[in-house]
């Protein structure tokens, strides 16, 4: 009977051990890296034996590289911190704090159009520096605030709304400013960048349009 | 033989040993120089490759000393590496563990875990705030790591450390994973112990889902 008790304990011990181990153990790695067989070995096997061709092959590879590179300053908005910096690769020259988009979603419930307020992630240029903008509302604005679309352009247009100036980076988005500076730092626009008075002012100061943002 | 003759011949046999052991040490430095222009060449085209994916990728740079998250070969976030217990050694070892036996150079996380965090708006502000901006208040919060890890293949993690006082998350779940770890620890599982600011560690933790591609730069 003893022997069939302790036979027992050590059978649920060793099942016990090895499903902690199935249920802990890491996912295989092929299927995340199922694009990503970069090895040693093959990549070697294509630099020249010649140590003057591989010298140049690798001159090759490093210029490719510092191509795609950015040459002058650029803009970083991180929207997981809510920051936006302007900096080179060694330091940054600028950092304040920032707010993105809130990732909500809007529906009209009469024409079923659909609006992500996502700001969007990707490498983008400015193309447009704008003093003292004047925002233009969209369709979604009224919608969200239960107020009827105007016919007339001009109810459409608030001059506050968007601070003293708004740099422009494609598809209607903008770095601008905000009367709402207490929410910088929270997730709460539309898509846009809000940044406060001050720091948009260094920041479009030291910009030019073609100045690089990436946004993550 | 006269004294003179031995005299030469042993001067002889010097001299030919010395350019033996000359020539041998350019031969040594030229592998190694030719092994480093190698290394330097794969780096570099694993580089361009994530590079010209136009996606975000981890750069545990050791021989700058440095995290790097970069977007298509530019420094998007950085942070300066701070072992809190490793050495020169770990830290080449950490390598040699990342490349393994198949001598790979890039990794994908394959999986994260945060231990505890600490939320880093008051959720009574965010209710107020979500009101105000018409969104679910949720989606406006944010968690301040006190101690997360990245985990690769072959045993290797990255545990980040912060100065949060952090609430554990899911207490069962942080203590099924430290058993399995110290199960795993004689079978080569290795971790490197990293401090940053909460703030730091906020954005490599939202960023490094499992699939992240991850690059390492062995030290100097």
């Amino acid at each position: 009977m003893m022997r069939r008790i302790t036979y027992s304990v050590v059978a649920l011990i060793v099942i016990g051990v090895v499903a902690l181990f199935w249920f802990t153990r890491l996912p295989d790695e092929e299927d995340f890296a199922a694009n990503l067989p970069v090895r040693l070995d093959s990549l070697a096997s294509r630099l020249p034996s010649d140590p003057k061709a591989a010298q140049r092959e690798l001159k090759n590879a490093k210029k490719s590289l510092d191509k795609l590179r950015p040459v002058t300053a650029y803009v970083v908005i991180d929207t997981h911190a809510s920051k936006i910096y302007l900096r080179t690769r060694d330091s940054v020259i600028l950092k304040a704090d920032c707010s993105t988009g809130t990732g909500g979603e809007l529906i009209d419930s009469v024409t079923h159009r659909r609006w992500v307020f996502d700001t969007p992630r990707g490498i983008f240029k400015v193309n447009s520096k704008i003093k003292q903008p004047w925002w233009r509302k969209p369709d979604w604005a009224f919608i969200e605030d239960g107020e009827k679309i105007p016919k007339d352009e001009r109810e459409r247009l608030d001059p506050a709304m968007m601070g003293d100036y708004a740099i422009g980076f494609g598809n209607g988005y903008f770095i601008h400013g905000t009367i709402y500076e207490r929410l910088l730092g929270v997730n709460v626009t539309h898509g846009c960048v809000r940044v406060g008075a001050d720091d948009l002012d260094k920041l479009f100061n030291k910009i030019q349009n073609g100045t690089p943002i990436y946004i993550f | 033989m006269t004294r003179a003759h031995s005299l030469i011949l042993a001067l002889g046999i010097g001299i030919a040993a010395m350019l033996i052991s000359c020539g041998n040490d350019k031969t040594s430095s030229a592998r190694t120089a030719a092994a480093s222009l190698v290394d330097d060449y794969m780096q570099t085209q694993v580089e361009l490759r994530l590079a010209q994916n136009e996606k975000p990728y981890l750069d545990i740079n050791f021989a700058e000393n440095e995290l790097w998250l970069k977007l298509k070969g530019a420094v998007v976030w950085s942070c300066p590496i701070t072992p809190v217990e490793s050495d020169a050694e770990g830290l080449r070892e950490f390598v040699k563990k990342f490349r393994g036996n198949d001598q790979r150079l890039v990794r994908p996380v394959v999986e994260k875990h945060l231990f505890s965090s600490r939320e880093k708006t008051p959720d009574s502000v965010l209710k107020i705030v979500g009101e105000v901006v018409k969104v679910d208040p949720e989606l406006l919060q944010r968690d301040l790591p006190a101690r997360f890890q990245l985990l690769w293949e072959n045993g290797l993690i990255l545990e980040i450390r912060t100065d949060v006082q952090g609430k554990a998350k899911a207490s069962l779940k942080n203590t099924m994973v430290q058993l399995s770890q110290k199960l795993q620890k004689p079978f080569g599982e290795l971790t490197l112990i990293v401090s940053m600011t909460p703030e730091q560690a906020m954005t490599l933790y939202r960023v490094t889902n499992p699939g992240f591609p991850t690059m390492i730069h062995p030290p100097k």
